[in-house]
């Protein structure tokens, strides 16, 4: 329980120290959001009229206080270009995020599993080969030129999946391939090596001695224990999963909190920005929470560890 | 039309195709039908709007809610277009004809009465009244209105007299009745409570506002509607952020159109038989090098030899792809009463030079050039342009800024790129962008004598008028007040199931009731 509050504890003051840095990162940086909004030949009556909207006629100072009255209320303000409340738009564009990362996160850690294991069983094999070539690629390729690939191949040429947009699932395949191919390189190695580590020790010999069958002792104990450290890559992966989204949603028109985020940016929407960047980093500091704790289920050492 | 199938080159742009020219007649013939009778449309005979038509912009919406008196986006113009009716109509001539107005008369230079059709309602059931209208025009009248919309309006005010209403404007104004094509008419009560567009727009237009979700702006066909009925019965305004994305949508069916596209795009579908290109299918729009008032480029005489040294047919036909097309006077040619300079500062680069060695400035004059992205081909085309200074002895200090800097610090540099676009399709809007308080904003620069010609064509109408934009433009071409790179070609691609898809000059898709999808 004190290593869950301490947890918590870590997480509100990182939550806080991000809010509180992105007001004023927003504030300090150049762009004024009344000029952007308004057109080239707007004067400067006009220009006023809007920073009296934004509020970004007062002092930096004052702008602070009502954003942090706010965020304790749970309001993150209205956005200056929609005009509508920054949490009715941010959560559907989470939502939608979420379930792009969840998807992507699951093809790739399917295929880290199998590729892994299967190259960890036989790291000359065919598979093994074909997994590196894999790898390279994944981590080598930019995103957006994946994506670029896959539309190109898939929607255009073949014509079986849409470009991009959000009305069904298909519109989720091509995005989060690509997402998931550009995890997956890590994921692999790093479950690859954990098992082979794994396979070399004792307790295996041991179970195959008492008369386990092969298939018990691999998949109840030894990928439980090579799916630790791998458990530590997927928490850093969520970081990977918002920065990408970033670009595969440009990439493929799709709705979430990265397309959000770049009209915010081009907006100089300070309200909207805010609630992205608070949420999105919100969600990367619960997830890897939730993996923290996860980890102490799975193995009890790390609970016991920070007891001490 | 100027349907361009699958290729395009200027020279064809310019063409009008018989179906198209027999479509112009048959226009012409109903516009003056509409404006003889003022009898409404009659809607009983149409089929029941069917299909479905998705446009892919590359912009979102901007506007503040969904009051169309603050649009000045593309996107904005789009949906107040389909929302809201308009007193009056532009064709794709530049006609105007009456709409929500039955009829309407110019009784003075200072007023035009409006009879106000009746039986019209929104699209909550209330009735479109006479009030409604002066409300919505007085909206924008007001003095200093801070909506965009103000800019297409003179001070004045709009009173209620029966069925009629009459405009009246404290001087002469000749772009009223082009203005009054573009401005919505709303309900007084969304006026009483602008929270009201919060979530919706309540137009008496074509089209019912559906949702706003997913980068998706979707309106529905308004069965009850008064004039002539739309053929499509859903309309999607598509936001795509980037361009590769917009143009594999439209390559793989997912959306039917993709707007204001460049060469690139253009080049993309040459050759494939399932779009159709539709050229100069917007406002007059232009792409101008602001120079600043202030140092060396305060004197004309510099900034008229500047104009010589600068290849702008070169420009337009290698970095913009031949789209655009170049005006020779101060103002977009496709805008009502242009009319060529007699110098048209052909590209002479030695006449350019021994013009500023005689002036003094050669090598002597450095000049701060900020660039960015906001404009296609903007690095290409500054870069072209600081080489072009450069060979006659004028040093450019270049900044690259990001597209939010470069907006908000333009008037720190001498020159920088920008785009602007007429929204009523009249000279007025583009000449006031030199003259008074806008002329000081953009351009740093106050001239009472572009002031006065500014003044003295907006105050008159009819061909009177004609002399006195002239003038006006002639004179910011003669003082070469900045430089009109070229003008904006908006370009549209639609796949070929958009039949009779056709464009007034104004901002927005007020015609797109002749559209339909197979």
């Amino acid at each position: 329980m004190r290593f869950f509050f301490s947890r918590v504890a870590q997480s509100l003051v990182i939550i806080s120290g991000i809010t509180v840095s992105v007001f004023f990162m927003l504030r300090f940086t150049a762009g004024d959001p009344a000029r952007i909004r308004g057109n080239i030949f707007s004067s400067n009556a006009v220009l006023e009229s809007y920073r009296r909207q934004f509020g970004t006629d007062r002092t930096v100072a004052e702008q602070f206080y009502s954003f942090m009255k706010g965020v304790v209320h749970g309001n993150l303000g209205d956005s200056f270009r929609y005009q509508q409340p920054v949490t009715e738009l941010v959560l559907p564009a989470l939502r939608n995020t979420m379930l792009l990362g969840f998807v992507a996160l699951i093809i790739s850690i399917s295929f880290a599993i199998v590729l892994g294991t299967i190259s960890a069983r036989n790291p000359k094999g065919l598979v093994a080969r074909a997994s590196g070539v894999l790898a390279i690629f994944g981590q080598s390729a930019p995103l957006f030129w994946v994506g670029l690939l896959l539309i190109n191949i898939f929607a255009l040429k073949l014509g079986v999946l849409p470009s991009g947009g959000l009305t069904s699932w298909k519109n989720l395949v091509l995005p989060s391939v690509t997402l998931a191919l550009s995890i997956l390189p890590s994921q692999m190695r790093v479950l690859s090596a954990s098992v082979k580590a794994e396979l070399d020790e004792d307790y295996v010999r041991t179970a195959h001695a008492f008369g386990l069958s092969s298939k018990k002792v691999y998949f109840v104990h030894v990928l439980r224990n090579a799916c630790l450290p791998l458990l530590t890559v997927i928490g850093n992966d969520m970081g990977m999963l918002l920065g990408g989204a970033i670009v595969a949603e440009v990439v493929f028109n799709f709705p979430g909190i990265g397309t959000l985020a770049l009209i915010g940016l081009n907006a100089r929407d300070y309200p909207l920005l805010q609630g992205v960047t608070i949420v999105a980093a919100s969600t990367f500091v619960i997830v890897n929470l939730i993996v923290d704790l996860l980890y102490t289920v799975i193995n009890p050492r790390v609970r016991l560890g920070a007891s001490k | 039309m100027k349907t361009l199938n699958s290729r395009f080159s200027p020279k064809s742009a310019l063409m009008i195709a018989r179906r198209n020219l027999r479509v112009g007649v048959a226009v012409m013939v109903g516009a003056s039908l509409a404006i003889a009778s003022t009898a409404v449309v009659a809607t009983s005979a149409s089929a029941a709007p069917s299909g479905q038509l998705i446009i892919a912009n590359g912009e979102p919406i901007t506007a503040a809610y969904y009051d169309p008196h603050s649009a000045f986006g593309l996107v904005d113009a789009q949906l107040g277009s389909l929302l809201y009716d308009t007193l009056l109509v532009m064709d794709k001539q530049g006609n105007v004809s009456p709409s929500l107005a039955s009829s309407y008369k110019r009784v003075s230079k200072t007023q035009v009465d409006f009879v106000i059709r009746t039986g019209v309602k929104f699209h909550d059931g209330t009735s479109v009244t006479p009030a409604d209208v002066a409300a919505s025009i007085n909206r924008v009248m007001a003095d200093g209105s801070p909506l965009a919309f103000a800019l297409l309006m003179a001070p004045g005010k709009a009173t209620v007299s029966g069925n009629t209403v009459k405009v009246v404007t404290t001087k002469p104004f000749g772009a009223l009745e082009s203005s009054l094509a573009v401005l919505a008419i709303v309900s007084s009560a969304d006026i009483a409570k602008p929270d009201n567009w919060k979530t919706t727009g309540n137009g008496s237009g074509p089209y019912k506002f559906v949702s706003n979700k997913n980068n998706d702006l979707t309106v529905v066909a308004n069965d009850d509607y008064w004039g002539t009925a739309p053929k499509i019965k859903t309309v999607i305004l598509r936001y795509i952020e980037d361009t590769q994305a917009r143009q594999s949508a439209l390559l793989t069916g997912q959306v039917d159109m993709s707007t204001r596209v460049g060469p690139q795009e253009i080049a993309g579908v040459k050759g494939n038989s399932d779009f159709n290109v539709y050229s100069n299918q917007g406002p007059p729009s232009q792409i101008i090098q602001i120079w600043r008032d202030g140092g060396a480029l305060k004197d004309p005489k510099l900034r008229r030899a500047i104009s010589y040294a600068i290849d702008r047919k070169t420009i337009a036909e290698k970095i913009q792809g031949g789209m655009n097309n170049l005006a020779y006077n101060g103002m977009p040619s496709n805008m009502p009463f242009y009319k060529a300079a007699a110098d048209k500062y052909e590209y002479n680069p030695a006449k350019a030079k021994s013009l500023i060695k005689a002036l003094g400035y050669y090598g002597k004059v450095t000049l701060t050039m900020s660039t960015s992205s906001l404009v296609p081909k903007q690095s290409e085309i500054d870069q072209a342009i600081v080489g072009y200074l450069k060979a006659v002895g004028i040093a450019v200090k270049v900044t690259k800024l990001e597209v939010g800097k470069f907006r908000t610090t333009y008037p720190d540099y001498d020159i920088s790129l920008n785009t602007i676009a007429t929204f009523n399709n009249d000279p007025s809007f583009s000449l006031g962008l030199y003259s008074g308080g806008i002329g000081k904003a953009i351009f740093g620069w106050s001239d009472p004598e572009m002031d006065r010609l500014f003044a003295a064509q907006r105050d008159d109408s009819g061909a009177t008028r004609a002399n006195k934009v002239n003038l006006a433009q002639t004179y910011l071409w003669k003082m070469a007040r900045t430089l009109w790179v070229s003008d904006e070609n908006w370009v549209f691609i639609a796949n070929k199931r958009v039949k009779g898809y056709e464009r007034s000059p104004l901002v927005g898709e007020a015609l797109i009731v002749n559209a339909s999808v197979s």
